[in-house]
């Protein structure tokens, strides 16, 4: 027979979690700015905020699977400008959307399986790896376009970029990501496959002597980073009727941020998309915000950095805190 | 689990659905008055924009409305598409921009213009679909073919010679340099003139030292640089002077008269300028100009600006400052940026 | 105070029966789990008192109560009968207390030498490291527990017996007045242990004051004089030894007795199941052939390093075989993987539970479910019932204790976390189950527990190898029994014609003739690891990483230089040279901070924020002149680093993200310092842009003040204390923590050292580009950290050198320049840099390999 004694109710651990918080300080900021930021209500404003963080919400998906299995994509920026240029191309030649975009596709899994086969099979870090392959595939992207661009997309395509899901203030271009967002949710939290992956960030040893295929599960995440980016890259060419070399410069750093925001742990096994995704939106909020507060770029980093350092400290320091109070009311058991 | 992810939908789609019976700004067709104009430069740190701003705000000054100026970090266009999105947000008038990429902010631009916010582009255009008029510092055929008449003077016109831009998306920069390789397609007494070289200076400083020292030491015959970019000219000319390579290698483009006085005095480098405080204020009249339904853009529509007179819409919706002038060790003290 | 050179015959006020060190009425609450409750031990000089308990039972928190890492939360801990209050393990290695520490604390990136000393630091001990000293008193402690190898090797050779003997040799080198012997015998061979129980000896004659916890009572009941038990946090007996008999020790421990302790059950042997023949791996076992059939219990006796757990991975396909096969009910099987040996059926328990068996972070149940997640799935989604299913039956069988089954693994006895290991595997239902060391350290019950389930399971017909270093349970449980003894099978024995001397006898050397050197050999690869270990091969090794930058930038230089003269001439090279200095000052810095296994991200907003506040100073007040300049950039470089530094670690944020944070920070207050303004050239004083264009005998003086940084940072980092502990930090940030490094400490430092480079950078780059603005250095970041990587900084820590760093920033400036001069695109470049980056590293990970297959014959 099991022992069973009666479970200690943890109210500590649930009520400071991090999700909760998250979601209590992104309903707080959405609230403040509907009632004290002008014009921040209207459709137009939020209609647009949501389609101006199209890409990163698709890109962030994946990431937040790697980062979790202890791995880490730099390059997704780049594979984003890359298949971008590839979608461009083809277009450019002739080729019908039919055509184009299923290979646009395979050229991002391409990219991701480049830097799968880096990680699994040569066993290198994933930050070095794709911290080159950032640069190399970027560069890949000026020797075949140059400097030029490719501007002049099918219609329907240029109409996906452009246009909001029917009478809704729901912009096209976030439609990918609210079909793959619960994907993703299912796979991390229901599947074998999520719970392998957060096996492989908790204990990699102990996920290959359990017979979980690391090699293969991250190889598989790689190359899924480099399909979604292929879709990213495909979202941004029709948001902004533009392929380029240049394309998405830098978000790789935004997306990271945000998946650390929203509880993912970079020493990996830990986090769930739920938090990131409120942090998604806490983020495009407070940069919409700060935009119609007329701030600028470099200035709405400045808020989102301390956002992301002082929700960490507060987050430890609770956790010390709550530790104290667990420890008080364990004392009091010891002096029995 | 599953109810964290359905409390997140529900909230989610309960703002939105907040957010949309909140009423729809429309502007209106016409405006009556003064409006805000949101002028939307290339990149936040280049002091052209700034010196332009005080000269639309001279002109706002005498007649009303009022003028903001927003600009990003990055000189890319999809920080600007963001606060193209910010000032139809805060309800402007007319948007006033330099574009990073002529083709790329079109389709926010045209959303905008759906709103009723009227556009209108100076320094560096847009998709002509896109804006209503085009606000340039002189024409853009005009300034390529000065520069390059200055490089041949410089040269003798034989030898070979390299372009440093800004970034490789810049429209105005493209433009051209577009024109001046037709023009020496075309015209025989370039004939002995060749480009070697388009390098991308990055609206850095650094970038752009670099950049003039590697063109200089990949091309050992190099006799001279074309840099049509403000940050360039002085950054490219210091790089010389440090390498000792000031006057064996010509320069000359389009700089602040201010930035490159040194060189211009000693002659070391040629510049072609304008009056940059004159295109915000033109730009500002224009805009007010716009926004009254005043200025459609069609060809030969005429509007008055202030101090600098009438104003003559050319082809195409372009309008132009005026003649670009040379700085030369006499009239650079006349030239205040 | 203790001085190193001081014999031991001087420790403490040394007769025999005094008090040196105790626990008195000590108590420890951890986050609402009681460790110990009113605990009082006390340590006499010459005499080891033993420690006995049960896992959880608090014997680990009674170590870390006297080694300083805790401190108790009621009662004291009495040195010499004075209430102390250790606030790191560095006071109570001051105060007289060496601990040898069960996972032994030790730097792999360090040499062995270093390993000895690193840490200790008492009065009068110098910045500097005294490579003289080191030299002749690490031979002398390495004499002295046996060990024979070079003191300048990196302690990563060693196997992990030898990096036991090596902690131990450090917890000797402090001449301490206690000892505290924390499962000191776990990794050592018989041979070994003797060593040490020797040294004991010498101790206890000395007047040093020791204890000794463990968990194999042969040897408890060698080497204690008094021992005390442990349950359940409290004290209950303290006896000598002579009085307390196993059996009413055992009875202290657990309240019950020792008897049926090993079940009996009916040998009822099937079919073969498995089966190997001539199974080989070179260097670490060799022509292993047996049998094992349905229902039988086949143990492998043997050494520990005698192959038993290398055939065990072979057989789970974890590692593959260089000759031999492995048959299934007759059939040769080729295993490539975990996986491929599961699905036949076969189940291997490690022996490293934390480290191989458990995620620590998941629940019992998920962890129990682990290795069947297949099999709970409903529609593709796993199903809690399913999940449930396949595992309660099992963790019942094994009574196992526990709260829910949601509860993290990590809150579990040892002995709980055991059963949920075997669960797990029985949920596979395999045919054969190999078990690796399944009852070690884990408390009597649960022991008794397992071995009831593995009786169970043979008298089912499952087929079982079990492999344990404990006789007794080897004799107990097994039908039939190997024994290893150096990779080959030296004995076989059914039941009853076992002994304990025979199966030792087996497993030790035939002639037991004592040696000096207790180093066992292996069959096959001896000579070419010892050569690899010492002397001239290892500096070669060593040095390849730096020499192949320097061809590297050869093999670019060269040919470009035939097609470009001017890549030699003076203002190229001048120029490059300054671009040099530029990026290795800031790059040596960042060096700093990934030794100690962090990363700085915010180097180039530093650099920005540095580079525009001096500037725009300086045109508004030009009287402070270059130096005030300077003094103002680094002062803000210093500033950030700092804050960095502190996050880090006193806000415990890993490095990554604050920096990530920093970096768009400081890039903000740039941009709103500057307000869109730009300082141009002609707004500072001459002076300080000539700062940057001096030349001394034609170098650029940048380029020099570099290098002059370079060097007082190298010394500082091989020849200083501080130097070698920022290493340490980088190769194992526990340990280094354990002996006492001072690490929150070191870290700021090396932070603060990093911005206040980079804020330096940014004076000599404001001086040198002359208009500086917000956008300064932007994306500078990549390069920095592309140099150092490519220079042979490792990312997770512990290594490189300051050459490297410079090395590497300056092939990646060959390269830009080079292609430059070769009228490459200037947009091209980028994809080689990426280019640069992956050939760096993938060089890397070749050598690395190569020099990992050849210690492989040297890993246990």
């Amino acid at each position: 027979m099991t022992e069973r004694s009666d479970p200690a109710p943890d109210f500590v651990a649930r009520f400071a979690n991090w999700d909760n918080f998250l979601a209590a300080l992104t309903i707080a900021v959405i609230a403040y700015a509907l009632v004290f930021v002008p014009n921040f209500a209207s459709v137009f404003n939020i209609s647009q905020a949501i389609a101006g963080v199209s890409e990163r919400a698709l890109i962030v998906l994946p990431m937040v699977l790697l980062i979790i299995a202890r791995e880490i994509d730099l390059s997704v920026a780049s594979i984003l400008a890359l298949t971008s240029v590839v979608f461009g191309l083809m277009i450019q030649a002739g080729a019908p959307l039919a055509v184009a975009i299923p290979l646009t596709l395979v050229a991002g899994a391409a990219c991701g399986a480049f830097n799968g086969i880096l990680v699994t099979a040569l066993g290198l870090p994933s930050l070095v790896v794709t911290l080159g392959t950032m640069a190399l595939f970027r560069g890949i992207g000026y020797i075949l376009l140059g400097s030029g661009s490719v501007n002049s997309f099918p219609d329907s395509f240029l109409d996906f970029g452009i246009n909001m899901v029917g009478p809704t203030p729901i912009p096209w271009t976030i439609v990918p990501f609210l079909v793959l967002a619960p994907l993703f949710a299912i796979v991390q939290q229901k599947m074998p496959l999520g719970r392998r992956i957060y096996a492989i960030g908790g204990n990699p040893d102990a996920a290959r002597y359990s017979g979980i295929r690391l090699a293969r599960t991250v190889f598989g995440l790689f190359v899924t980073s480099g399909v979604v980016c292929a879709i990213a890259g495909m979202v941004y060419a029709a948001r902004l009727a533009n392929a380029r070399a240049n394309n998405a410069l830098g978000i790789e750093l935004d997306v990271i941020t945000i998946a650390l925001l929203g509880g993912i742990s970079v020493f990996g096994g830990k986090g769930s998309l739920t938090g990131v995704l409120w942090a998604l939106l806490l983020v495009a909020t407070i940069r919409n915000v700060l935009g119609l507060m007329q701030i600028g770029g470099d200035a709405q980093g400045t808020v989102i950095g301390l956002l992301l350092i002082l929700s960490l400290l507060a987050s430890n320091a609770a956790e010390r805190l709550f530790g104290r109070v667990r420890f008080r009311l364990a004392s009091r058991k010891v002096g029995e | 689990m599953t109810s964290h992810l359905l409390k997140s939908l529900l909230l989610a789609s309960s703002l939105i659905a907040v957010s949309s019976l909140a009423s729809v700004a429309n502007a209106e067709e016409c405006a009556t008055g003064p409006v805000t104009v949101g002028f939307l430069p290339k990149l936040d740190t280049d002091p052209y924009f700034q010196v332009a701003q005080t000269g639309a705000e001279e002109a706002a000054a005498q007649i009303g409305g009022k003028a903001i100026k927003q600009a990003p970090s990055q000189a890319t266009a999809e920080a600007q598409i963001e606060f193209i999105n910010n000032l139809v947000s805060q309800k402007v008038g007319v948007i006033a921009i330099s574009a990073n990429d002529a083709n790329a902010v079109a389709p926010a631009l045209k959303r905008a213009m759906q709103q009723g916010v009227k556009i209108v582009s100076y320094d560096s255009d847009v998709a002509p679909a896109a804006r209503t008029v085009f606000l340039n510092q002189a024409a853009g055929d005009s300034l390529a073919e000065m520069m390059l008449e200055s490089m041949g003077k410089l040269i003798d016109y034989d030898g070979e010679f390299a372009i440093l831009s800004s970034t490789p998306t810049a429209t105005n920069q493209n433009a051209w340099i577009d024109f001046m390789k037709a023009k020496m397609a075309s015209e025989p007494k370039y004939a002995k003139m060749k480009l070697v070289q388009v390098a991308y200076g990055q609206e850095s400083e650094q970038v752009n030292q670099q950049q003039a020292l590697g063109l200089a030491q990949a091309f050992p015959n190099l006799k001279g640089i074309i840099i049509p970019a403000g940050i360039g000219l002085p950054a490219a000319a210091r790089a010389m002077e440090q390498a000792g390579l000031l006057g064996k290698i010509k320069l000359t483009g389009l700089a602040p008269a201010t930035l490159i006085k040194k060189y211009i005095q000693d002659g070391s480098v040629q510049d072609i300028w304008w009056n940059v405080k004159d295109l915000g204020y033109l730009t500002y009249y224009a805009a007010q100009a716009v926004a009254e339904c005043k200025l459609t853009g069609k060809e030969g529509e005429t509007f008055k600006a202030g101090r600098l007179g009438d104003y003559k819409v050319g082809k195409g919706g372009e309008v132009l400052l005026g003649p670009a002038d040379i700085v030369t060790p006499a009239n650079v003290e006349e030239f205040k940026f | 105070m203790l001085e190193r050179t001081a014999p031991i015959a001087d420790a403490g006020t040394a007769s025999d029966g005094t008090v040196v060190a105790a626990l008195a009425g000590a108590t420890k609450v951890f986050g609402g789990t009681v460790a110990i409750a009113d605990v009082s031990i006390a340590l006499r000089a010459g005499e080891v008192l033993a420690l006995l308990g049960e896992n959880g039972a608090g014997k680990s928190t009674c170590v870390k109560l006297l080694a300083g890492v805790y401190r108790p939360d009621a009662g004291h801990v009495l040195v010499g009968g004075d209430p102390v209050s250790f606030h790191s393990p560095l006071q109570a290695q001051r105060a007289g207390i060496a601990v040898m520490h069960q996972h032994p604390g030790l730097f792999p990136d360090l040499s062995i030498g270093e390993n000895l000393f690193i840490g200790q630091t008492g009065a009068g001990a110098s910045w500097l490291i005294d490579r003289g000293h080191i030299r002749t008193e690490a031979r002398r402690l390495l004499g002295l527990v046996g060990l024979d190898a070079d003191i300048d090797a990196p302690l990563s050779r060693l196997r992990t017996s030898e990096q036991q003997l090596v902690e131990i040799a450090r917890a000797l080198s402090l001449d301490a007045r206690v000892l505290i012997m924390d499962e000191p015998t776990a990794a050592l061979s018989q041979r070994e242990v003797e060593r040490l129980f020797s040294v004991v000896n010498d101790l206890r004659g000395h007047g040093v004051a020791m204890m000794f916890v463990g968990h194999r009572m042969d040897e408890i009941y060698r080497v204690a004089d008094r021992i005390a038990v442990l349950r359940d946090g409290r004290l209950v007996g303290t006896e000598s030894a002579a009085d307390l008999s196993r059996e009413h020790a055992v009875r202290l421990m657990v309240g019950r007795s020792l008897d049926g302790l090993y079940p009996h059950h009916g040998t009822v042997a099937g079919d073969v199941v498995l089966r190997a023949d001539g199974l080989s791996r070179a260097g670490v076992f060799h022509d292993v052939s047996f049998e094992l059939r349905a229902g039988e219990i086949l143990g492998f006796g043997g050494l520990v390093g005698s192959g038993r757990t290398e055939i065990a991975r072979v057989l789970f396909g974890i590692d593959q075989p260089d000759a031999g096969t492995i048959s299934l009910d007759g059939a040769p099987v080729h295993l490539a993987s975990a996986r491929d040996a599961m699905d036949r059926g076969i189940a291997y328990v490690s022996e490293d539970r934390i480290g191989q068996s458990l995620v620590m972070d998941f629940s019992i149940l998920t962890n129990a479910s682990l290795t069947v997640l297949d099999e709970t799935t409903r529609v593709g989604l796993v199903s809690r019932a399913k999940e449930l299913a396949l595992a309660t039956p099992f963790l019942d069988r094994l009574r196992l204790r526990f709260r829910s089954y949601d509860q993290p693994v990590s809150t579990l006895s040892g002995g709980n976390q055991q059963k949920v290991v075997l669960s797990k595997w029985l949920a596979t239902r395999p045919r054969v189950l190999i078990l690796d060391e399944p009852t070690q350290g884990i408390d009597v019950q649960a022991k008794a527990d397992v071995h009831a389930m593995i009786a169970d399971l043979a008298a089912q017909g499952l087929a079982i190898i079990l492999i344990s270093s404990e006789l007794p349970e080897l004799l107990g449980m097994c039908d039939r029994m190997i024994v290893l003894r150096e990779g080959e099978i030296s004995a076989t024995f059914e039941r009853d014609s076992a002994t304990q001397e025979k199966v030792i006898s087996a497993a030790t050397d035939a002639h037991k003739a004592e040696r000096d050197t207790a180093r066992p050999y292996l069959a096959g690869e001896q000579p070419s690891i010892a050569s690899e270990v010492t002397g001239p091969s290892w500096r070669r090794f060593f040095a390849r990483r730096e020499f192949g930058l320097v061809a590297a930038i050869a093999a670019v230089v060269i040919p470009i230089s035939i097609l470009n003269p001017r890549m030699l001439s003076g203002a190229n090279l001048s120029a490059l040279a300054m671009d040099a200095g530029l990026l290795m000052t800031v790059a040596v810095g960042q060096m700093l901070v990934l030794i100690t296994r962090n990363i700085d991200l915010s180097v180039a907003a530093v650099i920005g924020l540095a580079a525009y506040g001096a500037a725009s100073t300086l045109h508004v007040h030009p009287e402070i002149g270059i130096v005030g300049g300077v003094l103002l950039a680094c002062g803000i470089g210093l500033a950030a680093g700092l804050v960095n530094g502190f996050v880090v670690t006193w806000g415990r944020v890993p490095a990554i993200v604050v920096t990530l944070g920093t970096m768009t920070i400081f890039r903000g207050l740039n941009s709103l310092w500057a307000g869109g303004k730009q300082v141009s050239a002609d707004q500072v004083p001459q002076a300080w842009l000539d700062m940057t264009s001096a030349n001394l005998i034609g170098i650029p003086a940048v380029l020099l003040i570099a290098l002059a940084t370079l060097g007082v940072i190298a010394f500082a980092l091989r020849s200083t204390v501080i130097g070698r502990e920022l290493y340490a930090i980088g190769s194992n940030p526990a340990g280094a923590a354990l002996i006492g490094i001072p690490a929150r400490a070191r870290i700021l430092l090396a932070f603060a050292i990093g911005g206040l480079l980079a804020g330096f950078d940014g004076a000599l780059w404001a001086s040198r580009y002359a208009t500086v603005d917000a956008r300064v250095a932007y994306g500078f970041e990549l390069t920095v950290i592309a140099a150092v990587v490519v220079g042979g900084v490792a990312v997770r820590g512990g290594s490189g050198t300051v050459l490297g760093v410079a090395l590497g920033a300056l092939t990646l400036l060959v390269i830009n320049n080079g292609l430059t001069l070769v009228r490459v695109d200037p947009l091209w470049l980028q994809g080689v840099y990426g280019l640069v980056i992956l050939a760096a590293i993938g060089i890397d990970a070749y050598v690395a390999r190569r020099g990992a297959a050849g210690r492989k014959g040297a890993r246990a």
